[in-house]
């Protein structure tokens, strides 16, 4: 200050260095910390757990010095390398097809006069909620070589001699078909949207430009969606080399491993569990995930053409004249075949004595006394507990970790969006084995982690991270930002603020993700079969167990179970969608 | 090659809403033709249908001869055989093309050889001045540049008809002057018959040859710009065309000539009898320049209420018979709010609606 200023004294004294300090160590900055750190910990600690496991000696082994055994015979047993092989060619197909499946699914429901679209839409989103192992018990009992209800009409029909075939959903085909039929949904949430935000003008124009609709479609429409069907793709591969329930139920019976299933059979199978082997080849799995994310947001980076236009923009559908029934009518064998029939042929198997011996004039409800009894009341009560806790607890934290991603200019938040991104390169499998290995071998905690339903809670929490982050995030950027410098402007302290205008906006979004998580977390097998324990089980894990002990009927039971509430979660977004702003398939 | 336009009794229904309801419109070879009328009257509709965007629910759209549309009888022709060019709002320039490509494009669908389609595009470009940026990638432009290549991608086939849907509506306000001189002045010299949507009154008077005002899927008037604002049809017409005062008054025949008495202001000798008898309630509409301060004088009184200054003139709202007028001024004039004065009427400028008579069809276009 100079004497000059004594005239305009100044209102409030200069903050020291030291005032700033304290200013800039406040309280926001304190819960910050520890909310970077507990994310941070829950995320990197089981990866770090793997890297150390899978340097680490077999518990029989004398010498305790760290070795490369397990890289070593990982990558030296032909049955690893097979899988390998496999896992790479079968993700490729599959995910080529579920794409092609989706991109149609997409364009006819969103790009044209098709009747019914709004309800073809809705039957999606309820079919991306239909957990995947009761799908596939159903299949099993449709196409199992022998007993296969199609199998045994189709020898009748054909008349073909023998006991067994044409059709053997236990092999290559039946797990592409299962697949393909089961991960559309999830592909056409991703491709959807980008259909709808392409300004339908950019092909009129075409049009008007002396274009056919074929050439509009090929010079255009395609090119235009190619970064999101080539994203879509990318995320295809990557999710169907780390799928495990299918391989596990439909490949391992019929000797085929692929990368899951390997480490499966490495720790889950054998008498004695081989530890070394499986922790290395899951490392080399997260290693190849990896790759492949950061190779596809190479390929990506800037090539995003989707862009939602001006004031008057408005989709307008593509006219399909005498196509239209046609097309709705192959939707419909879709939807058959992704839904129906499995669905109703579980709900027929039943109540069956038996499901490989399918009659119409003889019905039990034996197998529904399971669903009264110790045996499933208490698996239904964990994963309800466990998947009303962890979604929780998950939506909460990626609420406040996306708040400060997105909206505010801390450096800690590029640590706190790189941790809910680094799941998503860890097939959920692998985190089992991560998790799995740090409750064995890691800090020890006062309370014993394996086995416990705490350990489960925690691996979901995880596990839905960046599908979370990915929802809230997009939600979040959608917030004008204006809208919470008014409060400001207006009075509201940042508290206030927060939970009364970014909270309440942010609401549907909430309630939308607090729902997948639930989904996601009854249906989940792969995550958790290595970590439960007689007290913690899952209906998903009580499921598996009848499966393997060949008690079909009472799978069909827990599985449609399972449906059912898949089906309450389906409803739950279908209502807030309905009647809340945003949606699920913005950002899914 | 220029060509007309015919429309007749063309209809558009979705579901039970009618968009466009039965319409008739006749552009003839090389006219500036302007579709005017608020969002949701059917203008841009009727455009789509004329393009072939849309398919009409009735009626027929011939090019020329050419019968394009005619759902009665089973014709569609599909927009891509229609040889027009548009201009779409958003412009819908290809994000993944240069700006060439764009331009290029329906010249390559025309299955031209490859030195007519550089040549053509390079000659198009330059028409709309942007030859130097013919390499540059499209989402690189700016929204001006966007609306140069949306009508220099147009324009390249050499079209019979321009479709133009608001194009001017993205830019900002002085963009959009200098934008519609140039679309002016290229549509005037390569002759092209050209339909023009809008809901800027200004544009629609200054660009057209003819108006068609739309409201709620009708036509409510045709006729050259000048004419539509000067002889509105319908006070709809009147409105929309810029700002109208509006009054109440009763209708008083003194030695065979109309009068208008506003209560409690005075009385308007209106001169014509027509469609008007003795009481009849009607509301006096008129525009600020048929109305004039007359201080001590004129035909009605009112009181000073508020005043204005918008730039080289004053602007007052005085009132009369319980309603606000707003009247002009030279910018020296200076009278107290709360002073009364007097209002002299221009008698041509005032339309009379709800007189118990249809009012006359408006005559011949003032020339």
């Amino acid at each position: 200050m100079t004497a000059g200023d004594v005239a305009t004294p100044a209102l409030e004294p200069q903050p020291s260095w030291l005032m700033r300090l304290r200013w800039s160590i406040g309280l926001p900055q304190v819960l910050l910390v520890l909310l970077a750190a507990f994310v941070g910990f829950l995320v990197l600690y089981p990866m770090v757990m793997l890297l150390i496991g899978s340097v680490t000696p077999p518990f029989s082994s004398p010498d305790r010095s760290l070795t490369l055994d397990g890289y070593r015979v990982a990558l030296t047993d032909e049955a690893a390398r097979r899988a390998i092989v496999t896992t790479v060619w079968l993700s490729l197909v599959r995910a080529l097809l579920a794409v092609g499946l989706a991109v149609a699914l997409a364009w006819a429901i969103v790009r044209t006069d098709l009747p019914g679209r709004g309800i073809l839409h809705t039957l999606m989103l309820a079919n991306f909620f239909i957990p995947l192992l009761p799908q596939i018990l159903a299949w099993t009992f449709l196409l199992s070589p022998r007993t296969g209800s199609i199998n045994v009409w189709l020898r009748d029909v054909l008349g073909i001699e023998g006991r067994s075939g044409p059709l053997n959903i236990f092999s290559y085909e039946g797990i592409i078909f299962v697949s393909v039929l089961n991960w559309a949904p999830f592909l056409y949430m991703i491709i959807a949207p980008a259909f709808r935000a392409v300004d339908a003008s950019l092909e009129e124009a075409a049009r008007m430009a002396g274009a056919t609709g074929m050439r509009t479609i090929r010079r255009i429409s395609l090119p235009l969606l190619w970064p999101a069907v080539i994203g879509a793709f990318g995320l295809a591969v990557v999710r169907m080399a780390e799928s495990f329930e299918t391989e596990l139920l439909l490949g391992v019976p019929a000797n085929i491993y692929v990368f899951s299933t390997q480490i499966y059979r490495y720790i889950g199978q054998d008498q004695i569990p081989q530890y070394g082997p499986a922790i290395a080849l899951s490392t080399l799995f997260v290693l190849i995930t990896s790759a492949a994310i950061l190779l596809q947001r190479r390929v990506l980076r800037g090539r995003s053409f989707v862009t939602v236009s001006g004031k008057d923009y408005r989709a307008r559908p593509a006219y399909l004249g005498r196509w239209k029934y046609p097309i709705l009518a192959l939707i419909g064998v879709y939807f058959l075949l992704a839904m129906v029939l499995p669905t109703v042929f579980l709900a027929l198997g039943s109540v069956q004595r038996s499901m490989a011996n399918l009659r119409f004039d003889a019905f039990t409800l034996e197998h529904w006394s399971l669903a009264g009894s110790e045996a499933l009341i208490g698996p239904l009560k964990n994963t309800l507990l466990v998947g009303v806790v962890a979604a929780t607890i998950g939506i909460i934290l990626l609420t406040f970790v996306s708040y400060v991603v997105v909206r505010t200019k801390y450096r800690l938040r590029h640590a706190l969006d790189v941790f809910t991104w680094v799941p998503y390169m860890v097939p959920s499998f692998v985190l089992g084995v991560g998790f799995l290995w740090a409750a064995l071998r890691g800090i020890k905690f006062p309370i014993v982690l394996y086995g416990s339903l705490l350990l489960i809670a925690i691996v979901f929490i995880v596990r839905v991270m960046p599908l979370g982050s990915r929802l809230m995030n997009g939600t979040m950027i959608q917030l004008s930002r204006e809208l919470e410098e008014g409060a400001r402007i207006a009075g509201a302290t940042w508290t206030s603020t927060f939970r009364r205008v970014v909270l309440p906006l942010l609401s549907p979004a909430i309630g939308i993700g607090w729902l997948i998580f639930m989904a996601v977390i009854i249906r989940d097998l792969s995550s958790i079969v290595l970590l439960f324990g007689r007290d913690s089980q899952m209906l998903s894990v009580v499921f598996f167990s009848y499966w393997r002990t060949g008690s079909l009927e009472g799978a069909a039971v827990v599985g449609l179970i399972m449906t059912l509430l898949g089906l309450v979660m389906a409803t739950g977004v279908f209502l807030l969608q309905r009647f809340g702003r945003g949606g699920i398939e913005q950002t899914v | 090659m220029a060509t007309s336009v015919r429309i007749k009794g063309l209809l558009k229904e979705f579901g039970s809403f009618t968009a466009v309801d039965r319409i008739d419109l006749e552009i003839k070879a090389g006219q500036f033709f302007t579709l005017l009328g608020p969002s949701g009257c059917g203008k841009t509709t009727t455009l789509r249908m004329i393009a072939g965007l849309e398919r009409p629910t009735g009626g027929e759209i011939y090019v020329g001869d050419r019968l394009v549309s005619a759902p009665n009888r089973g014709v569609f022709v599909p927009p891509e055989q229609r040889r027009m060019g548009m201009v779409f709002q958003s412009y819908a320039i290809w994000p993944h093309m240069t700006v060439f490509e764009n331009v290029a494009f329906p010249l390559r669908e025309l299955r031209l050889p490859k030195a007519t389609v550089h040549e053509r595009t390079l000659a198009t470009l330059e028409l709309v001045g942007l030859a130097d940026f013919a390499s540059r990638p499209a989402p690189l432009l700016s929204g001006g540049q966007q609306q140069r290549v949306a009508l220099a991608r147009a324009l390249a086939p050499s079209p019979e008809v321009l479709l133009l849907d608001e194009p001017l509506s993205n830019l900002d306000a002085r963009l959009r002057e200098q934008m519609r001189f140039e679309i002016r002045s290229t549509q005037a010299r390569l002759g092209i018959t050209t339909i023009f949507v809008t809901h800027d009154q200004l544009e629609a008077m200054t660009l057209s040859d003819e108006v068609a005002v739309m409201h709620s899927g009708r036509v409510e008037q045709i006729g050259p710009p000048r004419h539509v604002y000067e002889q509105p049809a319908t006070r709809y017409v009147m409105d929309f065309l810029g700002q109208v005062n509006h009054l109440s008054a009763r209708i008083r025949v003194i030695d065979g000539v109309s009068h208008a008495e506003v209560r409690g202001a005075g009385t308007i000798r209106l001169g014509s009898t027509e469609g008007l008898a003795e009481g009849d309630e009607v509301v006096l509409g008129f525009r600020s320049e048929s109305v004039n301060l007359a201080p001590g004088g004129g035909d009605l009184v009112g009181t000073i209420t508020a005043a204005t200054y918008i730039g080289g003139y004053m602007e007052y709202v005085v009132e009369v018979g319980g309603a606000g007028l707003h009247v002009r001024a030279p910018a020296d004039s200076n009278l107290p709010i709360g002073s009364s004065t007097g209002l002299r009427m221009t008698i041509d400028g005032i339309r009379t609606w709800g007189g118990s008579t249809p009012a006359a069809p408006p005559q011949a276009p003032i020339s």
